[in-house]
């Protein structure tokens, strides 16, 4: 079962993912869907956008390279102000997903 | 809407930055693929996978267009980043480039604010001085001068004036001034009397030079005519000092001195007046501009240079007044035609020029039997008094700055070409080339930011300097100010002489053929670059040869003058000059009293222990080596005799023990006795110098004659010559001795103001008494008598020769940046091609070439050059040489000696400067050499 994502989830995967190191756009969608739990597919049509949004906001540096199959490929890697970007957003979700385990009564009592 | 520009596709393609749109495509179509291939793998066929992997991307346009609009974005973002790095990267990396090669480059900064400073200097004085006249009109405005056939000298007789202005075919005004330097206007202020800068000016005055009041208004002409009540009009500076520069002061009265026979007919003047001032309040009705000035006018009668000059400086004439008053309240002896005092600026009338305007003044005007007319514009005259000096300064400035500015293209070509292999790597390891151009460009940039600083400063310091060296009052002191235009333009041939020289290796060093530049080592050297770079080195070898020859000449020529015998004693003698008010003005009631306080001060002074003699010279003009005034004379040998006419001769007043104080020599007749007297004599003896004797009586003969003076009216008998003394070249030991005439006095004041020089001979270095004498002279209370500075010959004659110094150190300095640049150019273009030769000079040495035979070739290829700009640069001389000719002194322009010594030391020069790099060559490895890329 593949649900669409959390609206403003995004970002916060991308520069997840990217934490790692430099991934490809297509190696970003498979790892979406991969770490979670095969439950968010990122939609192609919103993932290279937010990619190209995120390289524009200077969170993500883009540079081309070769994968494991020898073929040209786009390569993301963070920037340290997506590093920042990253911290922010993970705590942002953090906050906001406890809030909502506690709304909802489910998670610690 | 969001299309990309023409501008930004040249922009991305000469940068070399990729394509977005071609970079998202083959993301897009990367994604495609590997979701494809995921899908094959698990287990559909190739054709199904890739419908499937297109299906589940969704639209594929819609996802291109919306990272495209993102795209552009981020390469405004990119663009903007890269540039400012780039800017910044430009500015350390060029800051530590220069740093690398420091001579190299202060010398480019050098030589640029050198060209720059000093053309904008001379420029900024001659566009002060021969451009700009305080008159509306200068072709309009002339100055009108009576010669009178028996050479009488002065300017217009004022009887004779009124008749000239009703030539109204020529005038439109004619305006005469007058300015009395003997007997000076008073100003009386809270009982205390002082000296004021007056002239005596006609209403037309204002009108012809076209300047209007600042406050209040100029004569009117019925204020202008004798027995009107007396106004006057003052400067802003006589104002602003002396009347409280308040708005009020139009309509306050000044208590004003003035001579009391200036206003009084002649016949009812005493035969043996004193001059004595009456008092009178006059109204102030008007202040000039602060930038009034009367246009530079100095002697203009049938005379030389010389007299013109000596006239300029004698202070016979105002020309920035302080106080105006009505000419037509006076009479200044208005009945007479022989009384020559009186200037005259006239407005010609529209369409006459001044040559017509001449010539029917001569045919209209009345009464000029004896005499011609001559009108002379204002910007005529200016041009002839300052024209030579200023047009020479303005040729050499021109020069310096072309040389200056060749010199640093040398310069930045010869870094080009050292820099033409990192260049080279660096476009090969992927810099764009219009990064390299920019980042040559900016070191280019941060040399002209330097130059020009530096130049602007230099101009600022040179300009005030210029205005100082020159002569006379007015103008020229005013134009110690840069001209902001003239420094614009400076600055701008400059800058593009260094944008062109900049651009040159820039565009060379990127061009496209790395592989020919990497492989520079190889036999495969651009000839084209070679041959330039040979060009500019022998241009800039040439360069400094003339600038050697020029240097050599001036230097020569000083040691010449400092060698001139001046023809009087310079050790151990000082100069004061002393000044008394009128009597009237001052404490002294006549003239009788003040020369007996003289004689009391010469006998004090000739009591000090250290104090050998005192000698009393006669002031008329400056000082006592301005030669006093220029007199024409009609010499005669006999009685009958038809006179001969020396138009110029310097008369000098002198006591009797002048010549021997100052040891100057008599070569015939006899000297001056102690009790000789010229005063109120008709027929003095008087002493004439050698020149004046060998000029004009060159087989002998001058003792005896006589020398007729004053013009039509004058009756003998008259001065006779009695002996011919030692010319005197003092303190202008290069210019030739003028015609010289002495008189004998008995010390006193003879002229009003009262002033004498005096010359006092000490035992020791007159240095060391200078605190004595001036305690002599009247302790610390200076106000009475006026004492002016005490000054040792020695000195005098040291500053003299300080514009002829300063010549040759600025020549010297020019000459020695310019060689050393060439030099180190030679150096480099040396370096370069032993470099380049590696590989070959490898090889004649395996082959067994001794390393004398290398560096003798490598030398040899040096010393081409050299000699070819050494026969350019004697070529080039000529025309240089010529600029400064006036300059010379003792040698000419062809000095061998000058010649030789230049040769010689560009040659060993050069020599050196090609010698190490030949050195390197003979010490290679053959072995490692043939190994070298």
């Amino acid at each position: 079962m593949v649900d669409p994502l959390i609206p403003g989830t995004l970002n916060v995967l991308i520069l997840q993912a990217l934490s790692r190191g430099a991934m490809h756009g297509y190696g970003i969608s498979k790892w979406i869907v991969e770490h979670s739990r095969d439950v968010f597919r990122a939609e192609e049509g919103v993932l290279y956008p937010a990619l190209h949004r995120l390289e524009r906001d200077g969170c993500l540096e883009a540079e081309w390279g070769q994968n494991e199959t020898g073929r040209r490929a786009k390569f993301y890697t963070l920037t340290s102000k997506g590093k920042e970007r990253l911290e922010a957003e993970t705590e942002r979700w953090r906050r906001s997903s406890r809030a909502l385990d506690a709304a909802l009564g489910i998670g610690e009592p | 809407v969001n299309r990309e520009s023409w501008w930004e596709k040249q922009y991305r393609r000469v940068l070399r930055v990729p394509d977005p749109k071609r970079e998202l495509d083959e993301e897009l179509a990367f994604h495609l693929q590997m979701k494809a291939s995921d899908l094959e793998r698990a287990g559909l066929s190739p054709r199904e996978a890739e419908a499937e992997a297109k299906r589940l991307f969704g639209s594929l346009d819609e996802v291109h267009s919306t990272c495209s609009a993102v795209d552009r974005g981020t390469v405004r973002r990119r663009r903007r980043r890269t540039f400012l790095e780039g800017a910044r990267q430009d500015l350390v990396y060029g800051l530590r480039s220069l740093w690398r090669t420091p001579w190299l480059s202060l010398m480019a900064v050098v030589a640029l604010a050198v060209g720059i400073g000093a053309t904008t200097a001379a420029w900024s004085v001659v566009n002060g001085v021969l451009l700009r006249l305080p008159v509306v009109d200068p072709d309009r405005v002339v100055e009108l001068n009576e010669i009178w056939e028996d050479l009488s000298v002065g300017y217009n007789a004022p009887r004779n004036l009124e008749d000239y202005a009703e030539v109204t075919e020529v005038f439109e005004r004619l305006a005469p001034f007058y300015a009395d330097a003997r007997s000076p206007v008073l100003l009386e202020r809270n009982g205390a009397r002082s000296l004021v800068a007056s002239l005596f000016a006609s209403s037309d005055l204002l009108p012809i030079l076209g300047v209007e009041p600042a406050m209040g208004r100029w004569f009117a002409p019925e204020e202008d005519r004798l027995g009107a009540p007396p106004v006057a009009v003052v400067s802003h500076e006589f104002w602003m000092t002396e009347l409280g520069g308040t708005p009020d002061v139009l309509g306050t009265a000044v208590t004003l001195g003035v001579d009391n026979w200036a206003d009084l007919p002649v016949e009812m003047r005493p035969a043996d007046y004193e001059p004595g001032y009456h008092y009178q309040s006059f109204t102030v009705v008007g202040v000039l501009p602060s930038d009034f000035e009367l246009p530079p006018l100095p002697f203009a009668g049938a005379h030389g240079e010389l007299g013109r000059s000596a006239t300029l400086e004698s202070g016979l004439f105002v020309d920035r007044p302080d106080v105006l008053l009505p000419y037509g309240l006076y009479t200044f002896f208005r009945d007479r035609r022989g009384f020559l005092q009186v200037r005259a600026l006239g407005l010609l009338r529209a369409g006459v020029d001044a040559e017509r305007g001449e010539e029917m003044l001569n045919r209209l005007a009345p009464g000029i039997e004896q005499s011609t007319l001559q009108l002379t514009t204002v910007r005529a005259i200016q041009r002839e008094v300052y024209g030579n000096r200023l047009t020479r300064l303005a040729i050499a400035a021109v020069f310096l700055l072309l040389v200056s500015c060749a010199s640093v293209a040398g310069i930045l070509l010869a870094r080009g070409s050292r820099r033409e292999r990192e260049c080279a790597v660096r476009a090969s390891l992927g810099a764009g080339r219009m990064r390299l151009i920019r980042q040559l460009l900016t070191e280019t940039g941060l040399i002209a930011l330097g130059g020009c600083l530096a130049g602007i400063a230099l101009a600022h310091w040179s300009t005030m300097f210029l205005a100082s060296l020159a002569p006379g009052p007015g103008s020229l002191a005013e134009a110690g100010l840069v001209d902001g235009t003239v420094l614009a333009g400076a600055l701008a041939v400059s800058l593009l002489a260094l944008l062109l020289a900049g651009l040159v290796p820039a565009v060379h060093a990127v061009r496209p053929d790395l592989y020919a530049a990497l492989s520079a080592g190889a036999a495969t050297p651009s000839r084209s670059r070679r041959r330039l770079l040979n060009w500019i080195m022998v241009t800039q070898l040439a360069t400094s040869t003339s600038l050697l020859v020029g240097t050599g000449l001036l230097c020569r020529s000083l040691l010449q003058v400092s060698r001139v015998d001046p023809g009087l004693r310079v050790d151990n003698i000082t100069t004061v000059r002393l000044e008394l008010l009128p009597p009237g003005a001052s404490e002294y009631a006549s003239l009788a009293e003040a020369n007996a306080f003289l004689s009391d001060l010469v006998r004090r002074l000739k009591e000090l222990p250290d104090v050998v003699d005192v000698q009393q010279v006669a002031v008329q003009s400056r000082s006592f080596w301005d030669r006093g005034y220029v007199v024409p004379y009609g010499t005669t040998t006999g009685p009958d005799a038809e006179p001969t006419v020396i138009p110029e001769i310097f008369e000098q007043r002198v006591t009797p023990g002048y010549f021997s104080l100052l040891s100057i020599r008599l070569r015939a007749g006899r000297t001056f006795t102690a009790d000789d007297d010229a005063r109120g004599k008709r027929s003095p003896p008087v002493l004439i110098n050698e020149s004046m004797a060998r000029r004009h009586w060159p087989d002998g003969g001058a003792i005896g004659s006589e020398m007729r003076w004053g013009g039509v009216l004058s009756q003998g008998p008259f001065p006779h010559v009695v002996g011919i003394v030692e010319d005197v070249r003092f303190p202008s030991l290069d210019a030739e001795p003028p015609n010289q005439i002495y008189y004998a006095i008995q010390g006193g004041f003879n002229y009003f103001p009262p002033k004498v020089e005096l010359l006092i001979e000490t035992r020791t270095d007159p240095e060391l008494q200078l605190g004595a004498l001036r305690n002599a002279l009247g302790g610390s209370d200076m106000t009475e008598p006026r004492v002016g500075p005490v000054e040792p010959l020695r000195a005098i004659l040291h500053e003299a020769l300080a514009p002829r110094r300063y010549q040759a150190l600025l020549a010297g300095v020019a000459a020695a940046t310019t060689l050393l640049i060439a030099l180190l150019g030679l150096f480099g273009a040396i370096s370069y091609s032993v470099a380049r030769q590696t590989r070959e000079t490898g090889m004649r040495k395996a082959l067994g070439a001794p390393t004398a035979t290398i560096v003798r070739s490598v030398v040899g290829e040096g010393m081409r050059l050299t000699l070819l700009g050494l026969a350019l640069g004697m070529l080039g001389s000529r025309i240089l040489t010529r600029v400064i000719q006036s300059e010379l002194y003792g040698i000419g322009t062809l000095d061998p000696a000058t010649y030789v010594s230049v040769g010689l030391t560009m040659l060993v020069t050069a020599c050196l400067a090609s010698y190490f790099p030949a050195r390197r060559a003979g010490r290679l490895d053959p072995a490692a050499a043939l190994r070298s890329d």
